[in-house]
């Protein structure tokens, strides 16, 4: 009878301190706008489900497309290849590559990039389309319509614990600027699309209103900061999209954020 | 050929809708060009590019045979060519304003044969000096076929006396910049270079959209490729005129609204040179010679 006394005095006792914890929490969040129980306890949260990415690796895929000058889509291949071979040749020892794998449509090739003790898949997506002759174009109406292809879309998937996200943005980034740079010297004309980071799946809640939860809505929310880059969430998916190729301390600062408050 | 007077008509009277293509004219030394002794050099010129008759062949089909009439054929060669020649140039008030006669081939099916015929096309031209740029502009007003054919033909020209033109280009930010400046309100829009590999390219058709939010959710991932749109021109408070024009990365600017050719200098003047990017240099090959002789046609820079 005593020790269920002493129990119930414990219990009582841990709800009315937590209780006590949310009461200074309010009024500090009325008076000061701040919380100190509710940031320690969410800092503990994070700092568990950061650890826990070690074992669990955080998986993200960065995206770009570079605009070539119109070719046939074999020929854009064969210059693929030989952009991966060049940067074999020049990077030896820093970065190893896998033998490209391409798809029985030829449209797409994969190849793992071993660089600073991390492994990158890298795909290329050659993407084309079919044209009516332009009499404009040519002498010969050699053909009625053709296979041209003008862009390929690169996809580097990467995992990593959060706690290296700073090395591997690094590599990345590098990673990045050799493939651009090598395009750049194959190609007179050259372009390239923003650049696209895609993490999934996400655990956003962006039912915000009871009948949106109901109906079962699929809610996305566009983010766009000042910095010009642009966070999407999605139900699966988040994107941060920033505008140059050029990873740096903001377009890392949004993906870490994106990354603790969606993905983890 | 229409004489001087009924030529200043068509830069500054004549309405119509134009299309243009605008490049750099690089001078390949220091300099002020000279417009008056650059239209004396240009005025009358002719070149010639010979097509072989192996080059045509190989592109006619097994049973199909190659016919070229009489009026295409050259007298002294064997060879067909191809004529470049221009015709006329006047100095405006603040260009020069030029006409250029173009020979197009291009191949015709008729029962069993492969007809050949070159077809001749007049592109008019613009050169330009502006001031607020400090820099020399060549618009070929003509489709982005015939304003490239021009281009390499009038660059010919133009190296031996010491110019060159190189493609310009404007940034997909620069071509939004300027519908906004203008508070245009997009008609046609093509978004490019998105990045996944699923989606490349997006067309928008509508009229005012700029503001949608599907509209800003597509642009915000992708490059504007090329706007169409709409804008008012407030001449004064009665003359206000409604325009619609499509800009391009390129450097192509069209008008489809009837315009002069006056106007549309200078529209390239106000809204497109300022933000125009140069992306070539001049080519190694082009001899850099000085050009020091009497009928130079650059004059030393005022300071």
């Amino acid at each position: 009878m005593v020790e269920i006394a002493t129990l119930l005095c414990g219990v009582l006792g841990t709800l009315a301190t937590l209780a006590l914890i949310k009461i200074v929490d309010i009024i500090l969040e009325h008076f000061l706008n701040k919380t100190i129980f509710g940031r320690i306890w969410s800092a503990m949260t994070r700092s568990l489900k950061k650890f826990r990415t070690r074992l669990n690796p955080i998986v993200i895929r960065f995206q770009f497309r570079a605009q070539l000058e119109s070719n046939d889509p074999l020929k854009v291949k064969e210059g693929l290849a030989k952009l991966i071979e060049s940067l074999s040749e020049k990077y030896k020892g820093k970065i190893v590559f896998s033998p490209i794998k391409w798809t029985d449509t030829d449209r797409t090739g994969s190849v793992n990039a071993t660089f600073n003790n991390r492994e990158f898949r890298i795909d290329m997506d050659i993407s084309s389309e079919y044209r009516d002759y332009d009499p404009e174009k040519g002498i010969f109406e050699a053909q009625e319509a053709f296979e041209v292809s003008e862009s390929v879309a690169f996809s580097i998937e990467v995992n990593f614990p959060l706690q290296s996200i700073d090395p591997m943005l690094l590599s990345l980034s590098s990673l990045t600027n050799f493939i651009t740079e090598q395009l750049k010297e194959m190609h007179t004309i050259i372009k390239f699309s923003k650049g696209l980071f895609t993490l999934a799946p996400i655990k956003a809640d962006l039912t915000m209103d009871h009948w949106i939860k109901e109906k079962q809505f699929d809610v996305s929310l566009l983010l766009k900061a000042r910095d010009n880059i642009l966070v999407n969430l999605y139900p699966k998916k988040a994107e941060i999209v920033f505008p140059t190729l050029q990873i740096d301390e903001k377009v890392s600062e949004y993906l870490e954020a994106t990354i603790l408050n969606y993905y983890l | 050929m229409s004489s001087s007077s009924d030529f200043s008509t068509i830069y500054s009277q004549t309405r119509q809708p134009i299309v243009g293509v605008a490049f750099f004219l690089l001078p390949l030394r220091k300099g002020k060009i000279n417009f008056v002794k650059l239209r004396e050099k240009l005025e009358g010129r002719y070149d010639e590019m010979e097509l072989y008759e192996q080059e045509l062949e190989r592109n006619v089909l097994e049973g199909e045979e190659l016919y070229v009439p009489e009026v295409f054929k050259n007298e002294e060669s064997e060879n067909l060519s191809l004529k470049t020649t221009v015709d006329k140039v006047i100095l405006t008030p603040s260009s020069l304003f030029g006409k250029a006669t173009i020979d197009r081939p291009m191949t015709l099916a008729y029962r069993g044969y492969k007809i050949l015929v070159i077809a001749t096309t007049q592109v008019h031209f613009l050169i330009i000096r502006d001031d607020k740029t400090k820099r020399h502009y060549l618009v070929i007003l003509g489709s982005r076929a015939n304003s490239k054919s021009l281009f390499t033909s009038l660059n010919k020209f133009l190296e031996r006396i010491g110019l060159f033109a190189v493609t310009a280009q404007l940034d997909p930010e620069k071509i939004d910049l300027i519908r906004e400046l203008l508070h245009g309100e997009l008609i046609d829009t093509t978004l490019d270079r998105f990045p996944s590999p699923k989606i490349k390219i997006k067309r928008i058709i509508g009229r005012g959209f700029q503001d949608e939010p599907s509209y800003i959710q597509d642009a915000s991932v992708s490059s504007v490729h090329q706007h169409m749109f709409e804008y008012i021109d407030h001449i004064g408070i009665e003359r206000s005129k409604r325009h619609v024009v499509t800009l391009s990365e390129d450097g192509l600017v069209r008008f489809y609204s009837s315009t002069t050719h006056k106007e549309f200098e200078w529209f390239l003047r106000n809204n497109i040179f300022p933000h125009l990017k140069q992306i070539k240099k001049i080519p190694e090959g082009v001899p850099l010679i000085a050009f020091t002789t009497s009928d130079d046609i650059f004059e030393e820079e005022e300071e």
